[in-house]
């Protein structure tokens, strides 16, 4: 039996990966973890089998016709965690064979993935947490409190309009003040 | 005043980017940034791939004897080989497009390797708390204020102004990231020509900034397999994120990623 991962999701900005998951037992070396960036749209769809929403902390947003076989429970809220199976689902590397945790509000708690392409078996935690965060402007530079920022090649021409630039231009000014 | 800011920052642009350096030490050493500035502004003359009379070009075109070589020189192409055979030829300046027409570019492992020798200038100066960002590659030591870890936001990939994910970190840190924007494509795997797609950046952080440079790079070319590959370093950990916007991260990596509760109003 294999299952999947796969960020296919609906257009709220609010919603949470789609996580199918099975049941074996959870060997974690070397661990990774997986997070979608953004809710992905049509592209990844067509090479889902199936789609298991979970928003469950997001009461607001609402899942795209799933073709669901397990969906967490939020209503009548189980009083422990609870580990479901999901479907196969594809992401473009293959199928990622996975197993999710509840937590009793519904929140995924923990996913591990039994297996991702290239690589041999992997534990896998879904931070559903930062998945709307990621969606939302709230992570500017000055929000975050941020000192630095890696990933953004700062050439000396790009450099005025970028985050960094606005963190130094406060850090050499406060420097300024006080001195 | 709730922040104390005391120390010292500066902006220097050199090596065609725009390095900040960015002290905490209370009173540091008055050459501290001047030699700092120095030393980088003479990386770029000796290691620069834009001048067709810089050593390194020489180098490139292989009119360079050996006995003429620096032992600068010598250090940074000891240590592009090792890389090279590290990463299996993910990343290998020995072939590799370069402005100055050869097809040996150390250019990335150059700038980390400046930064960190930089980072070590600093503390033999007496400074114990900075952070040193060369155009998104940082070194940092200890903590902007007691108590406070560093914050590096990883850029978005898509929206220049945002940010992936927040990491904190204090003591001895290098954070570097290899990515693919809006801008075009700049890495190409050097073992087949092809450009790598899987992923839109991936961020290595571990002790040295030399090798997290080439591993970022690395990684890129390798896609997911990097992360493994990366983890597999002691000390090293990686964060990917791809495409179709999955971020992916080491175990390790886990340990200076904060979770959204660190953005305000979130």
């Amino acid at each position: 039996m294999t299952f999947g991962l796969t960020a296919a999701m609906a257009s709220s900005d609010l919603q949470s990966p789609i996580i199918a998951a099975s049941a074996p037992p959870t060997p974690s070396t070397p661990s990774v973890q997986v997070v979608p960036l953004r809710p992905s749209s049509g592209g990844s769809e067509t090479q889902t089998n199936h789609v298991t929403p979970i928003t469950p902390s997001s009461p607001s947003t609402q899942a795209t016709t799933p073709t669901t076989q397990v969906t967490p429970t939020t209503q009548a809220a189980p009083a422990g965690p609870t580990t479901i199976d999901g479907q196969v689902i594809y992401n473009p590397f293959g199928a990622v064979q996975v197993e999710a945790t509840f937590g009793a509000d519904g929140s995924i708690t923990d996913v591990k993935v039994l297996q991702a392409p290239n690589s041999n078996r992997l534990s896998v935690r879904i931070n559903n947490y930062a998945v709307p965060v990621l969606n939302q402007e709230a992570l500017s530079a000055q929000s975050a409190h941020i000192n630095g920022v890696s990933g953004a090649t700062y050439t000396s021409y790009g450099y005025e309009r970028s985050l960094q630039s606005a963190i130094d231009s406060a850090r050499a000014e406060a420097v300024t003040t006080l001195a | 005043m709730t922040r104390s800011a005391v120390g010292t920052h500066h902006l220097e642009t050199v090596m065609g980017m725009v390095v900040s350096i960015d002290i905490r030490d209370d009173d540091p050493t008055s050459s501290a940034v001047p030699d700092v500035v120095s030393w980088l502004h003479h990386v770029d003359r000796t290691f620069t791939t834009y001048d067709d009379r810089s050593p390194i070009s020489a180098v490139g075109r292989g009119v360079l004897p050996p006995e003429q070589m620096t032992d600068e020189i010598r250090e940074v192409l000891d240590l592009c080989e090792d890389m090279r055979a590290e990463t299996g030829g993910a990343f290998d300046p020995f072939d590799v497009p370069a402005p100055n027409g050869t097809r040996f570019d150390p250019s990335g492992l150059v700038k980390g390797w400046a930064v960190e020798r930089a980072a070590a200038m600093l503390e033999d100066r007496g400074c114990g708390s900075f952070m040193i960002n060369a155009g998104g590659d940082i070194a940092l030591r200890g903590t902007p204020e007691p108590g406070v870890p560093w914050r590096v936001g990883i850029r978005h990939p898509r929206r220049p102004d945002a940010l992936a994910t927040v990491i904190e970190a204090s003591g001895r840190l290098a954070i570097a990231t290899s990515a693919r924007y809006e801008r075009g494509d700049h890495i190409v795997d050097p073992r087949t020509g092809a450009v790598p797609d899987t992923l839109v950046s991936a961020t290595v952080v571990g002790p040295d900034l030399t090798v997290a440079d080439s591993f970022a790079t690395a990684a890129f070319v390798m896609g997911l397999d990097g992360l493994a590959w990366v983890s597999g370093h002691a000390g090293y950990d990686a964060y990917l994120i791809t495409s179709d916007d999955l971020t992916v991260w080491s175990d390790g990596f886990g340990e200076y990623k904060t979770s959204g509760v660190a953005v305000d109003g979130a």
